[in-house]
């Protein structure tokens, strides 16, 4: 046979077994066996000592030829392999996605606390500061200069903790506007977040502590209809654009005139149900206008100066958003009800 | 207040029903809380006669009895004894609930057919005892009727809760004023005072002489004789039950029913029991008795106002009248006073002796001093109509000061400005004067506005702008935004607490919130030594309860009941943090401090990250190592400390520079057990007002490294006692400024190292800012570290 059809007999040969081949292994191992060192072609090329010396050239060429023949038909089958094996290795690899994920812990902010949050930054958004005044508090500030002389019978209105003659526990945030009044001159725009107390039994809507937010503007020009605009805003924010607000004339002793804000039932939307006993709304703060004599007695001149002021329930306000109806759920803390928020 | 609508009606004629009057109440300042319809259990229930009565052929205690309720004749069998012929009677038809709850049913009797039920008082809810028979009504009773019209039940009750300044409307004429000013087309109808009077002159039959009259501004009588004592009428009786006061005989309830008419609190005396016939006004001695109207005996002082005769004290002005000179049924003549008393000291009165009455109530809120005489008027006028009693001719009156209008200026300008509007002055006048206020006009921009004496609540110009809004309508106002541009925001500390709290939620702890007032025994468990600054609480004097009676000193008892309220439930794994004030009495001008405080715990938490068996311990370090890293305090030490109520060798005191921040350690075993926690649960307290003088959330960028670093390991056996943070100090002064970074990774204490020995491994960075750091230099480093540790703590080095 000469050089030439042996070469031949070889591509044929190679070609099958190369196609055949299903591991990479073995591609690797048929690789050697024609193309290595010690190869079939190898062993071709080593008869051209028996041919003559025109014919070399030509069968130099041809094993040339077949040399990378048969390397772009391993290079090809390898890549094939490749895919194959990767493939499989992927098909391994499947995992269940419906197992559950590492959850990761994340602590619960109380409600009261998004709730005063949100108070706090519809405020501020309006240009007010943040104030606080101390929950033991003097008679002088959460009384007298709030216009609520000993003896009046607006101090039945609150039951009041008494830690001695002259000191007691807050009974509203109200206070604060008399700490401000005193440190700061006007414009001025507060609200003050905080602690109070009420000589209360605990039950579903009462307890001995509690929270309520203050608001208190003094400024040239401030009027009553500038306290209706922030008020409304304030609800629309808090509890919806389709919010109704009432005002309707009561008695603080430190606002004169003094308006209770209603707004429309969360639950019926005014259509009435047991939440606002079937009236449609509900009553969430007090305001009105600065009682001149408490502007006086903080050093204000009335004629320069008007301003209103409100106060709300933070727990109550909580509540209405929520849902929640009982408010010793609020001091509770059992987790199953913490981790609804 | 409570007010019935058929009474109200009777002086205004209002167009609303029982629903809008709420409403318009409620709108005008006059908060209705509640609406009760008086009929309502027995609104079906109509009057039938009773035709024929057979008896039953069965039974002998049962009758049947033949009923004409006006559209229907029915057969009804009934046990009652005093059942007769023609008699009317209240008549529960099939169909037809009674106030107990029973349902009327189509029933047989002992074999006869009965349609429905003839009622007894207790059965229609109208006497609490047991009748004896059913009800017999009398001869204004028609057949077919309903039994609430025939007993004035038909009738509504309007539940006022009326603000201080609404004293005005303590009384029905009161509020059908406001209705007045309302309705442009109404007025009000006054109730007659016909009195015939006879006799002598009142003056010749007594004297009254005030002492006090500072106490008692004004101080009426008139008297009232051959009163005979019986009950009033029954619609007068129907009325005061209507409003809650209890029917007692005429002349009381006449006293009654006026005060509810004129707001003007009244009060009989028998007149034959005073002594000498002088009545005086004064101040109690200090020491005096007195029983009053309850039976009790008073101790009573010289700031309680008495009416006395000669000898003794006859009644508290303005609070309760004397047991002594009370009206009974052998009273022939009345003395009634009617007087106005200084608002504060009935207060002072009413509260010292823990007496609240329909008087004092009215009087401290401040009466119309100008009402007295009428008031006492309707009330003789009413004795002389439903007691048979003889007006004595004339009045006594001591009033020395009589009242004068107030008189007040109010500017139109400022009126609008308060209230953001634009209205006239002829426009504020024409709302004023529908409320009785009398104009005086000087000009277009102020108004002189004289006030009515039963406006004590109208003392300056804001109460006069007050109204004019109430007139014009609080929601006719228009809405507008303030003015100004003013900038928004928080204090530092407010920021910081934010940040504190989004930090620990962020950790992943619960924030809860608790009360502030505790009872002392919630400390027990600290086992507090005696003289423990955490004793010092500010006290409650007047707690409703023990759980209240003091103000917290420490976080740490309201966390762990936190705890251990949901450990009782069953959740035991919980982690929790509470951001709150604590509070102390201290010397100096202000007598009570409040101290920020942000305390936490951890309950059943998993991971044992040293194998230490304190998995809350250090699941709680590392979040505090953490938010410390967070908030710029970088010289945070834990020191080994002992606190009464934690494990004393599993608690540390955090310090920084020479300021204790705070402390955390796991709880004492036998907290644990008695709360029912989890056993090693841990809590940590800090102190924010001190972080927050050391916090430095200022962030500036430095340059990140160039060069590579060179990470060393290195692992030491040392004596169990000794502290890794010891170590590390030493590690790091040796390590110099190239020694970027040192940790423990790795803790080992058994059976490959002897006893009483532990091995820290630490992990050590090297790196330099301008070079790559060669070999030679790290080496040298590291050997320097290991020498100082040989040196310092004995410590032997394990290959790695």
């Amino acid at each position: 046979m000469d050089l030439q059809e042996q070469l031949k007999n070889i591509e044929k040969e190679a070609e099958n077994l190369f196609k055949g081949v299903d591991t990479l292994d073995s591609l690797e191992k048929l690789r050697i066996e024609y193309l290595g060192k010690k190869g079939r072609i190898t062993d071709v090329l080593r008869q051209m000592g028996k041919i003559s010396a025109e014919e070399r050239p030509i069968i130099g060429q041809v094993a040339n030829q077949l040399k990378t023949k048969l390397n772009d038909l391993i290079v090809g089958r390898k890549s094939e392999l490749e895919e194959v094996r990767k493939a499989k290795k992927l098909e391994e690899e499947t995992i269940d996605v419906t197992l559950p994920g590492n959850r990761t812990k994340i602590g619960h902010r109380h409600p009261l606390t998004t709730i005063t949050d949100q108070v706090k930054d519809i405020f501020i958004g309006l240009g007010f500061t943040v104030a606080e005044g101390p929950e033991i508090e003097n008679e002088y500030n959460n009384f007298e200069a709030l216009n609520v002389p000993k003896y009046h019978p607006a101090r039945d209105l609150q039951d009041t903790f008494y830690i001695d003659d002259d000191y007691l526990l807050r009974t509203h945030t109200s206070p604060v506007q008399i700490r401000t009044l005193a440190k700061e001159k006007p414009p001025i725009r507060v609200i003050a977040p905080g602690r109070v107390y009420r000589s209360d039994e605990l039950d579903a809507s009462h307890s001995p502590v509690f929270h309520q937010v203050e608001g208190l503007v003094v400024d040239h020009d401030v009027s009553f209809s500038d306290l209706k605009g922030t008020i409304n805003l304030f609800v629309k924010t808090v509890f919806g654009e389709s919010t109704k607000t009432r005002f309707r004339p009561s008695y603080f002793p430190f606002t004169e005139p003094s308006a209770e804000v209603d707004i429309s039932c969360v639950i019926c939307e005014g259509e009435g149900c047991r939440l606002c006993s079937n009236t449609g709304w509900l009553e969430v703060m007090g305001s009105g206008m600065v009682h001149p004599n408490v502007l006086e007695m903080a050093g204000i001149d009335t004629n320069e100066y008007s301003g209103f002021a409100f106060g709300m329930g933070l727990d109550r306000i909580t509540m209405l958003k929520y849902g929640i109806h009982d408010i010793r759920l609020l001091f509770e803390n059992d987790k199953r009800f913490l981790h609804q928020f | 207040m409570k007010v019935s609508y058929n009474w109200l009606k009777e002086y205004i004629d209002f167009p609303y029903s029982p629903e809008e009057l709420a409403h318009v109440l409620t709108m005008a300042g006059m908060e209705v809380d509640e609406v009760e319809y008086l009929g309502e259990e027995i609104k079906e229930i109509v009057i039938g006669e009773i035709l024929k009565i057979r008896e039953h052929p069965k039974a002998d205690k049962l009758v049947i009895c033949e009923l004409d309720t006006g559209d229907e004749l029915l057969n009804i069998v009934t046990g009652a004894p005093n059942v007769v012929e023609g008699a009317m009677v209240p008549v529960a038809k099939v169909g037809v609930t009674l106030p107990n709850g029973m349902e009327i049913k189509k029933a047989k009797l002992r074999g006869e057919p009965s349609y429905g039920m003839l009622c007894s008082t207790d059965e229609l809810g109208l006497s609490d005892e047991r009748a004896s028979g059913i009800m017999i009504l009398d001869d204004r009773a028609e057949k077919g009727v309903k039994l609430i019209e025939y007993l004035d039940l038909d009738d509504y009750v309007l539940d006022l809760d009326l603000t201080p300044n609404y004293a005005r409307c303590l009384g029905m004429l009161g509020i059908a004023r406001e209705l007045e000013a309302l309705l442009e087309d109404k007025q009000v109808n006054y109730p007659e005072s016909k009195i015939n009077e006879k006799g002598n002159d009142i003056s010749e039959m007594v004297e009254v002489e005030v002492v006090d009259d500072d106490l008692c501004p004004r101080y009426t009588g008139r008297i009232i004789k051959d009163v005979k004592i019986g009950p009033s009428p029954l619609w007068m009786q129907r009325q005061l039950t209507a409003a809650g006061i209890r029917p007692i005989n005429n002349i009381v309830d006449i006293t009654n029913y006026v005060l509810l008419e004129y707001n003007q609190p009244l009060h009989a005396f028998d007149f034959d029991t005073i002594v000498d016939k002088k009545i005086i006004v004064r101040r109690a001695e200090n020491g005096e008795k007195h029983v009053t109207l309850d039976d009790q005996e008073r101790n009573l002082n010289h700031e309680i106002l008495v009416i006395a005769d000669k000898e003794k004290p006859v009644g508290l002005a303005g609070v309760m009248g004397g047991a002594n000179s009370e009206v009974t049924e052998e009273t022939t003549t009345v003395f009634l006073e009617s007087a106005y008393f200084n608002p504060v000291n009935i207060r002072k009165t009413a509260k010292s002796l823990g007496l609240p009455s329909e008087a004092s109530h009215r009087f401290e809120r401040g009466l119309d001093i100008e009402n007295v005489i009428e008031a006492s008027n309707r009330a003789a006028y009413l004795m002389q109509e439903y007691a048979e009693g003889q007006v004595i001719t004339g009045v006594v009156d001591v009033y020395p000061e009589p009242y004068q209008a107030l008189e007040i200026e109010l500017d139109v300008d400022m009126t609008n400005r308060i209230l953001g509007l634009k209205l006239s002055a002829e426009d504020i006048k024409g709302m004023l004067e529908r409320l009785k206020f009398t104009i005086k006009m000087n000009d277009q921009d102020i108004l002189k506005v004289a006030v009515p004496v039963f406006r004590g609540d109208v003392e300056r110009e804001a109460d006069l702008i007050e109204e004019v809004a109430r007139m014009y309508g609080y929601n006719n106002i228009p809405v507008t935004k303030p003015a100004g541009n003013q900038q928004g925001g928080k204090s530092f500390k407010q920021k910081f607490e934010d940040i504190s709290k989004e930090f620990m939620l962020a950790a992943g702890l619960d924030e809860v919130i608790n009360f502030s007032l505790a009872g002392e025994d919630s400390y027990k468990i600290l086992q507090l030594a005696n003289d423990s600054i955490l004793r010092k609480w500010v006290h409650v004097k007047n707690t409703l309860n023990e759980a209240y009676a003091i103000m917290r000193t420490s976080m740490v008892p309201g966390i762990l009941d936190v705890l251990s309220k949901n450990a009782k439930r069953q959740l035991d794994k919980m982690s929790i943090f509470e951001l709150g004030n604590i509070y102390f009495q201290q010397e100096g001008k202000e007598p009570y401090i409040q101290f920020a405080k942000l305390a936490g715990a951890s309950m059943g938490y998993q991971e044992d990250g040293w194998n230490s068996g304190a998995p809350d311990f250090f699941y709680l370090k590392g979040i505090l190592e953490t938010y410390f890293e967070r908030i710029g305090l970088i010289d945070i030490e834990f020191k080994t400390s002992q606190v009464s109520y934690l494990h004393q060798g599993r608690t540390a005191t955090i310090i920084s520079g020479d300021q204790k921040l705070g402390i955390i350690g796991e709880v004492l075993t036998d907290i644990i057990e008695e709360l029912d926690l989890k056993e090693r649960t841990a809590v940590f307290q800090l102190n924010i007002d001190k972080i927050l003088d050391k916090v430095n959330l200022i962030q500036r960028y430095k340059d990140l490294p160039r060069y590579p670093a060179a990470e060393r390991d290195l692992a030491v056996l040392v004596e169990k006692n000794i502290k890794s943070a010891d170590l590390l100090k030493l590690i790091v002064k040796k390590g110099g400024e190239l020694l970027k970074d040192a940790d423990v990774f790795d803790l080992y204490q058994g059976d490959q190292i002897p006893e009483n020995k532990k091995s820290i491994a630490f992990k050590l960075l090297f790196q330099a800012g301008d070079r790559t750091l060669r070999d030679e230099e790290v080496n040298k480093l590291f050997n320097s570290i290991v020498k100082g540790l040989e040196n310092k703590f004995a410590a032997k080095i394990r290959g790695i």
